[in-house]
């Protein structure tokens, strides 16, 4: 079990020097979506399955939606919607 | 050392997170990477909580009636978290909307650059 | 100096991270408008000051004089009339530079003694999962042993966030409150309108109304199980948000905002508010302890049971989701 945590903690902080490091803002929120998906899990190791539940709607959901469409807003995203077409 | 950094595993994590997420806070030139830094702040002092209230063996707080304390993990943290976390979603929701606001009026998020065109405005003012 | 540090590994990709040189995003500046402000950065930087009006206005007679196809006088020209202005005042160049460096060191000294102190306090901190630590005090023992009893909630955190500190709790829902207000007034602007996502694709809008009635039953499930099972108002309220926006993708804007308008979800937001208040109000009112007027507890375990705790957990889930909902309908800038 320590092992397990001992893994998903440096894969944290692994995310979080990439997730700030990374030169792509799609790419930095998208690693911040893995990161509080990891976050989660690591709660409901913690014996805490209400905030597991809340973070992995939160952070990995609502958070990250919302910094996408502020990404789209101030036309960080353009040149990949026109690759989806 | 080792031992110490295994044994307390989570607080050290909790530590070096809330560092990163404060570099990038402090240092970072775009308000979009500033916000995903009070983000990292803000879950690492989350699980600096949740970690502190763990008891080896405990279970999640649902209590049967008659039974020991000891057998659960403290109630205190999670009840703190639990409402952290939804109100740290609306304080980023806030500072993206300001973010919104800058880039309007300046068409860009670089901070250094907003500070520069904002000193340019009052000069002249 | 650029070129220098961007091809040495991760550290001349830290220097160059520290040192600020980040372009908002390498998708890069396809805004016309955007791409204009860029030159005029440029164009600043060689030639020195001047307005931004007053560079459009520049270009645009440049434009003219070419005999440029589709040239548009710029839409605001208050410039016209300050192009006549005195010199700005010439700044010592160079420094908010200097002023830059000197904020990045003291960030720099801030950053490694804060991380420092805290990682000495990390280690001397009473061992990860150790019972007899100081945080497991008489007031969690009280929680956990007699919560039962004095709130009738099975789940001691809904007991303790709802019933002991419910005046708390109803602060962070105004807290909420505030923010989507807040967020309202920024935002919400009658010019903005920024087109909507396409619409979804087939395995999107079949994934997604596949999944949506499981979400939202899961979130009411959390949400009206809160006094029994893990979860409550907030976590609940946050699976029912995120179902909401679900929704608003797989059937579009354009239904959700009929079934569910920014004015309907404030309104609600106000109500339950009013109702947390009114609720909790009551039993401040009667007494900390409720003295003859007690709402009865019923038998702990029961849906029914816990007194006022479900219909608060009713009124905090539906601030939640609420909240989240306008978040989204806020960002993708769009009103009905």
């Amino acid at each position: 079990m320590t092992g397990l945590e001992l893994l998903l903690l440096s894969f944290l902080i692994f995310c979080a020097v990439a997730t700030v490091l990374c030169r792509r803002l799609v790419s930095a929120v998208i690693i911040f979506m893995s990161y509080s998906a990891v976050m989660s899990i690591l709660w409901f190791l913690l014996e805490s399955p209400d905030l597991a539940i809340t973070e992995a709607a939160v952070g990995a959901g609502v958070t990250s939606l919302l910094f996408f469409l502020t990404l789209r807003k101030i036309n960080a995203l353009k040149g990949m919607e026109r690759d989806e077409e | 050392m080792l031992e110490v950094l295994v044994e307390q595993r989570f607080y050290v994590t909790a530590v070096l997170l809330f560092s990163v997420g404060l570099a990038a806070l402090l240092l970072h030139p775009n308000l979009i990477k500033k916000i995903i830094g009070l983000n990292l702040m803000d879950t690492a002092v989350f699980l600096f909580l949740a970690a502190m209230g763990y008891v080896d063996g405990g279970k999640a707080p649902m209590v049967e009636p008659g039974a020991e304390a000891a057998a659960y993990i403290n109630p205190v943290p999670g009840g703190l978290v639990l409402t952290g976390i939804v109100v740290a979603v609306s304080t980023t929701a806030l500072f993206l909307a300001l973010t919104h606001r800058l880039y309007q009026k300046y068409h860009s998020v670089n901070l250094d650059v907003i500070l520069m065109l904002a000193r340019r405005g009052t000069e002249e003012e | 100096m650029k070129n220098e540090t961007r091809n040495e590994g991760w550290y001349g990709r830290f220097l160059h991270w520290a040192g600020g040189e980040e372009p908002d995003g390498p998708e890069g500046p396809e805004d016309p408008e955007r791409q204009e402000f860029l030159e005029y950065l440029e164009y600043i930087e060689a030639h020195g000051d001047m307005e931004f009006g007053a560079y459009r206005l520049m270009r645009y007679r440049e434009r003219r004089e070419k005999g440029m196809e589709g040239a548009q006088p710029p839409a605001d020209r208050p410039a016209e009339r300050r192009e006549v202005r005195r010199p700005a005042r010439r700044r010592r160049p160079g420094a908010l530079r200097r002023q830059l460096r000197l904020y990045r060191g003291l960030s720099v000294c801030v950053i490694a003694v804060l991380a420092g102190i805290f990682l000495l306090t990390a280690a001397a901190m009473p061992s990860f999962g150790d019972p007899e630590a100081p945080a497991m005090n008489e007031v969690a023992r009280r929680y956990l042993e007699d919560g039962v009893e004095e709130t009738g909630a099975v789940n001691a955190v809904a007991g303790m966030i709802l019933e002991y500190r419910a005046f708390d709790t109803f602060g962070e829902s105004a807290v909420l409150f505030a923010a989507a207000g807040s967020t309202l007034l920024l935002l919400h602007s009658p010019r903005l309108r920024v087109r909507t996502f396409r619409g979804p694709d087939a395995l999107m809008s079949l994934l997604g109304r596949g999944l949506l009635p499981a979400i939202l039953l899961f979130g009411i499930y959390v949400i009206v199980n809160g006094h029994l099972s893990p979860g409550g108002g907030f976590s609940g309220g946050a699976v029912l948000g995120g179902g909401l926006i679900l929704a608003s993708l797989v059937l579009g804007e354009e239904r959700m905002a009929q079934l569910l308008s920014t004015r309907r979800t404030t309104r609600l937001t106000v109500f339950c508010l009013l109702a947390y208040a009114g609720m909790k109000g009551y039993s401040f009112f009667t007494g900390a302890n409720g003295v003859g007027w007690e709402i009865p507890k019923g038998t702990p375990g029961e849906i029914l049971s816990g007194g006022l705790i479900l219909p608060l957990n009713l009124c905090v889930g539906v601030i939640v989701a609420c909240t989240m909902y306008t978040f989204y309908i806020l960002f993708l800038g769009r009103e009905e």
